[in-house]
């Protein structure tokens, strides 16, 4: 084993592909990698809170300043650090190049070209200097294993929010919850005290890290002053509509001074087989029960 | 006395219970689990997930601290996105203490 310490979560089994003998860094994707293509192939899909969204050509960021880092990317999950180096462009100047904002308060998410994982930054992370869209590992063009042609650096957050196979960039008003919290694999991209000491790493200023620290006054329900919900990013909710999930929790229709006498609902408690889950759901399903909470006993 | 059993997002916990700590609620019982809503789940990409990670928070409480237990489950959960989850509750007949079997009042 070439690198010691390594910790696998109860999660690591839903993981494409883990390798930890591969260098200069571990490979680690939740989902297979998307297929191999050229750095003047990438097109970048963005937009900005305000804006209709562009597709910008890789040879458009000709313009922008190159720029060679070497922090450590860290993936606290799995216990691991490598320092490497790094060349890219700096995603704050991509921003301001190309007019990309969001919200002062806002956020942006980062799409990987696999389709599937994304991950979302602050406003004031995502133009933190040190944050790259990199394209060079080691002095190398990145390699397509390691999010080559082209992926995010955030060396000040945990190793998962630097998107591999970046492909699309979009403004949000509010957090779009990333894929590692919607899955409940990762409650937030801050390292731990560990990390940070044994690195020295310094969040940038402002709003640092999801969710909003605790210090920070609780959001208020859009729900209770009228404004809009934000969707969720880059995930299919199937049927029913959203809004129907939504309403379904409107002012009024509870009543605090007791259990609603509006709503009449039944707890139903089922021990079964484990192997009989699935029969279970589809049978659920069938008469039309489509949320339910499960928990392994004994 | 109320049962309250609150499905909250797993990185919702510390919020909720920093609330209901906070609105003097200090006992609770929390268990992970998995499930799913209306929506049975979600599609990322070309992956279907039945059901997610999810805590299960368990709470007795006295009628008159039903209201804030409600409150502070509801504010710290929130996101506004779909997955935030539910609040159930419902009355309890009976409530005993074992270290001392006596019926609480």
């Amino acid at each position: 084993m070439k690198r010691e310490g390594i910790l696998h979560p109860k999660f690591s089994e839903k993981f494409a592909r883990i390798d930890f003998e591969a260098e200069p860094l571990p490979v680690l994707t939740l989902y297979p990698a998307p297929s191999p293509i050229a750095l003047d192939a990438v097109r970048l899909e963005v937009a900005g809170l305000e804006e209709h969204s562009r597709i910008i050509p890789w040879a458009a960021l000709g313009d922008l300043p190159r720029v060679k880092t070497t922090p450590a990317i860290i993936c606290q999950i799995f216990n691991w650090s490598e320092t490497v180096a790094w060349e890219g462009v700096r995603l704050v100047d991509f921003l301001d190049y190309f007019k990309i904002d969001t919200h002062p308060d806002g956020y942006f998410a980062f799409y990987s070209r696999d389709k599937s994982f994304f991950e979302g930054l602050s406003r004031d992370e995502a133009r933190d200097p040190r944050v790259l869209l990199a394209f060079g590992l080691n002095g190398e063009p990145l390699p397509e294993q390691h999010g080559g042609p082209l992926r995010l650096v955030v060396p000040f957050l945990q190793g998962y929010k630097s998107v591999k196979w970046i492909h699309a960039i979009r403004g949000f008003r509010n957090d779009p919850v990333g894929i590692k919290r919607l899955l409940g694999q990762s409650p937030t991209g801050i390292f731990n005290e560990k990390w940070r000491s044994q690195y020295q790493i310094v969040p940038p200023a402002g709003k640092v890290g999801d969710p909003p620290a605790l210090t920070q006054p609780l959001p208020t329900s859009p729900l209770t002053k009228g404004e809009e919900v934000e969707p969720t990013p880059a995930q299919t909710v199937i049927l029913p509509p959203v809004a129907a999930t939504l309403s379904e929790k409107g002012v009024g229709k509870r009543s605090l001074k007791g259990v609603p006498s509006a709503v009449k609902l039944k707890e139903v408690i089922a021990l079964i087989r484990p192997q009989k889950h699935i029969a279970t759901r589809k049978g659920l399903e069938a008469v039309g029960i489509f949320s339910y909470t499960t928990q392994t006993v004994l | 006395m109320k049962l309250i059993r609150a499905i909250i997002r797993p990185e919702k916990e510390e919020a909720v219970m920093q609330n209901l700590e906070a609105a003097g609620l200090y006992a609770i019982t929390k268990m992970p689990v998995l499930g799913r809503g209306k929506q049975r789940g979600i599609q990322v990409g070309a992956i279907k997930y039945d059901t997610l990670s999810k805590m299960m928070l368990v709470l007795f409480v006295d009628e008159g601290d039903y209201k804030k237990a409600i409150d502070a489950i509801e504010k710290g959960a929130y996101t506004g996105h779909p997955g935030d989850g539910r609040i159930f509750a419902q009355n309890v007949s009976k409530s005993y203490t074992i270290r001392t079997a006596q019926e609480d009042r």
